[in-house]
């Protein structure tokens, strides 16, 4: 049984539609990573998930339950992170956590070892009794992180998680995660540093005007994005418009485009095939200048598939 | 769990209104100095006034320990509520309050509780001061049970009309300009709603029946008065505090019933 499961869900605010027709499967264990611009539905989602709002049409079950029906169960299983957080800054982090393992019935005696293990698991430890003011907002993060993980939940919603946060803190966050997926954590990610995200995620979905307009495992989407793999080639100016059109003609060739003074081939053919394309100019007379494979990540499928519109 | 034993909203609140750790310890130093100064001296100057009893001073004081305790609860009551919710919103802290397993009952029962502490504490401080205003005054023990009745009554209105406005609106200062302007609704609302209506009726045929002017009815200050005055003589109406006590306890009831259920029911999030 998946443990996340979303269907067609819509969420409209007045005349606002901020998701609509979204569909997504998670089973245990996965990462997904969830990309796309301002505004475009990500924390709506999330939040529908982590019971703060209904629906407006549509299911979206956790662990088999339905959030609308059955919000306590709901909660009982997944951890949330919102983008803004917020922290008890007169409460030590030890105080803190207990708190929060108070608010999840964790039993009194349970607690101590429970609160060393999550401060642990977020290299909070030296900080233990250190007022949570005092904590730099990256540890503030690893904290908030850890109070999502008191009542050991089998998943967890972290939004924008590593937002604002310097490149070591984003490494540190990084790390937890990775950390936490190999604990076979599910994890639903929001995020704008995209190669963070490609770094850990077994699958990602991009979204834009609250549609799932691209999802799956990152090699597969990149393979119909692109149709397989990216090469760039330049040519003396004189030569470009008898490349492209020599190139349109290849096999395997999908699309051809100029980009800044360079030709950009999406290939979809086997890397013994790609020879093809350098003969068929030169035998035509082209001069070419470089011919690379390009380098694709999360950025390029993203920057590809969007078109940087908000609901 | 236990509402009020194991309620961990109720210790967070309690320690962070009444610690003082972390203040610098000449703070701490100064802080305890003045407390340690201040209760002794108005100590020192009621049972001045109380056993010396000298023009009329015994009587005085009386009006004034009276009209001091209902300001308490009627100023720092609402105050206190009035942020308990909205200062979570603000620090993004209420969500994951709300997305934990405590109870709607827990979460009310512990902001509620939490939050009428200070008050409650300030009035048990003025308590032995009262028995011996009542010791060394012609306040019979039903008068003393009743107007200590009535103060713990409308603390808990007080209070339950300051925590509904924190869940209602978003943000502290809206929520304690509310809470404060439906009280000064009740206090000065209905004294100066009387005057106006002498105004209208004539104040020679009406001052001595300001007892049958409704909303005077609401209002604690007139309440207290009507019934720890004029002991003597037959215009004592120890009613008005009868109905004041029951009718706030209602009400208080009633709007924490109501923040219960919508906490359960109502929008999930609001968000600050």
């Amino acid at each position: 049984m998946p443990l996340v499961e979303i269907n067609h869900l819509r969420k409209e605010y007045g005349d606002l539609v901020a998701v609509k027709n979204l569909s997504l499967t998670l089973n245990e264990g996965e990462i997904f990573g969830f990309i796309g611009p301002n505004g475009a539905g990500k924390t709506t989602t999330i939040k529908i998930l982590a019971t703060l709002l209904d629906p407006s049409a549509g299911s979206a079950k956790v662990d088999g339950i339905e959030v609308s029906e059955n919000p306590e169960a709901v909660r009982a299983k997944i951890g949330y992170m919102p983008d803004a957080f917020g922290v008890y800054d007169d409460f030590k982090v030890w105080e803190y956590l207990d708190f929060f393992a108070a608010s999840y019935r964790v039993p009194k005696g349970d607690r101590p070892g429970l609160i060393d293990l999550v401060l642990d698991l977020t290299n909070l430890s030296v900080k233990k009794d250190a007022y949570v003011e005092s904590l730099s907002r990256g540890m503030k993060q690893r904290l908030c992180l850890a109070r999502t993980l008191v009542h050991n939940p089998k998943v967890l919603l972290l939004d924008e998680p590593a937002s604002g946060l310097d490149p070591r803190a984003r490494i540190e966050i990084k790390e937890l995660l990775k950390e936490l997926r190999n604990m076979g954590k599910t994890i639903i990610v929001s995020s704008h540093i995209l190669p963070e995200l490609a770094d850990f995620c077994t699958s990602v979905g991009i979204i834009e005007r609250g549609e799932m307009i691209a999802a799956g495992p990152i090699d597969e989407l990149m393979k119909s994005v692109f149709g397989g793999r990216v090469l760039e080639l330049r040519v003396p100016d004189a030569d470009r418009a008898q490349a492209m059109a020599i190139l349109r003609n290849v096999e395997h060739v999908r699309e051809v485009a100029l980009v800044s003074e360079m030709i950009r081939v999406d290939y979809n053919g086997t890397l013994n095939d790609q020879s093809e394309v350098l003969l068929a100019l030169i035998q035509n007379g082209v001069r070419v200048q470089t011919f690379a494979e390009q380098d694709t990540d999360l950025e390029d499928i993203f920057l590809r598939v969007t078109k940087g519109l908000v609901a | 769990m236990s509402v009020f034993t194991e309620n961990p909203v109720l210790y967070k609140e309690i320690a962070m209104r009444f610690q003082l750790r972390r203040q610098s310890k000449a703070n701490r130093v100064v802080i305890y100095s003045i407390v340690g100064l201040i209760i002794p001296l108005f100590y020192w100057f009621s049972l001045r006034a109380m056993l010396h009893d000298y023009n009329g001073a015994r009587d005085a004081f009386g009006l004034f320990l009276t009209a001091l305790e209902v300001s308490l609860v009627v100023l720092l009551t609402p105050a206190m509520l009035a942020s308990t919710i909205t200062l979570e919103r603000e620090k993004q802290t209420w969500n994951a309050l709300l997305l934990s397993k405590l109870t709607p009952s827990e979460i009310v029962a512990g902001k509620f509780i939490g939050g009428l502490l200070p008050t409650l504490v300030t009035l048990l401080v003025f308590f032995p001061l009262n028995i011996a205003a009542a010791l060394l005054g012609k306040i019979s023990l039903s008068q003393f049970f009743l107007a200590h009745t009535l103060l713990l009554t409308t603390t808990l209105f007080y209070g339950a009309l300051g925590l509904f406005c924190s869940w209602a609106c978003r943000r502290t200062q809206v929520a304690t300009a509310a809470a404060a302007g439906l009280i000064a609704l009740f206090v000065l609302g209905s004294p100066l709603a009387l005057t106006l209506w002498q105004s209208v009726v004539g104040y020679s045929n009406y001052s001595n029946q300001s007892i049958n002017f409704f909303p005077l009815w609401s209002n604690p200050y007139y309440a207290m008065a009507e019934l720890t005055m004029n002991q003597n003589n037959s215009q004592s109406h120890p009613e008005l505090a009868v109905l004041l006590s029951i009718g706030s306890l209602i009400a208080s009831a009633l709007l924490l019933l109501v923040v219960t259920r919508k906490l359960a029911h109502g929008p999930k999030e609001m968000s600050a």
